[in-house]
């Protein structure tokens, strides 16, 4: 993932989903991560 | 006919209030030294449970787990010893599932790791942490053990296997958990790579940071590489 140079520093989220298209379910997970 | 399929095996997962599972323990052994606590499910609708405990002590590490989920841990049988290679424990056949193993850790907070094949044939390990590279911490008694859903047919949820930071400006490889979540964010399980079909179970990860004026910024990955 690249991340933008713009971005601020400090606290920000990954917000990973499954789009399935097999039927399984996938729970929104949301990580707190740290731009450096 | 097969979405109906998928829809039914979706179904038959419960999810549980951890809040209310029952911790009791029926017999549990003199346990020589410092006991850790996990509490493993597999079964999809939360009947069948299994502790497993961790003794660590001077005179070597012991697992007792409960094999035949009666709460019982003090039956001949259930009593297990690292193999001579180490720091594994071979439980093998669990029920249904097969090729049951912990491996005990040699230092920090985690009493031990485990695999098994779910059924015989998935493999699903644990515990993992929301982010970074530890695994998850066993509790010092049942009522702070963490609990597992060792499970095919549970939600996917995800961790971060790495540290939780992101460098501005550059590419970043991003390794991901995928399975089954626990009691607590840093009690995932993993299932095999085999579980999720490429380009149909699709993984998108997406940042939400801030730039430097305070709008909202946003980047989309799709997750390819399986592993």
């Amino acid at each position: 993932m690249r991340v933008p140079a713009d971005a601020a520093a400090g606290a920000a989220v990954l917000r990973v989903e499954l789009e399935s298209t097999t039927g399984k379910k996938g729970v929104t997970t949301r990580i707190p991560v740290r731009l450096k | 006919m097969h979405l109906l399929l998928a829809l039914l095996v979706q179904d038959a997962y419960v999810e549980l209030d951890y809040a209310k599972v029952d911790r009791a323990i029926a017999r549990e052994p003199a346990y020589a030294g410092t006991p850790h606590y996990a509490l493993l499910i597999p079964d999809p609708k939360g009947g069948v449970r299994s502790w497993a405990v961790v003794d660590k002590s001077a005179a070597g590490d012991v697992l007792y787990f409960d094999l035949d989920s009666d709460g019982d841990l003090t039956e001949p049988g259930e009593r297990f010893r690292p193999t001579e290679l180490g720091r594994m424990i071979r439980v093998g056949d669990w029920g249904e599932h097969s090729d049951l193993e912990f491996i005990v850790a040699t230092r920090g907070t985690t009493a031990a790791w485990f695999q098994m094949k779910y059924r015989g044939k998935l493999e699903i390990s644990g515990g993992w942490p929301l982010s970074g590279m530890t695994h998850t911490k066993w509790g010092d008694s049942p009522k702070t053990a963490p609990v597992f859903r060792p499970c095919r047919d549970a939600p996917v949820t995800f961790g971060l296997w790495g540290e939780a930071e992101l460098k501005r400006g550059q590419a970043n490889t991003i390794t991901l958990v995928a399975g089954p979540a626990g009691s607590v964010p840093d009690a995932l399980c993993s299932v095999a790579n085999e579980h999720l079909v490429p380009g149909k179970d699709r993984i998108i990860a997406t940042l939400e940071a801030r730039d430097a004026d305070g709008r909202a910024l946003s980047v989309r990955t799709e997750i390819k590489r399986h592993c």
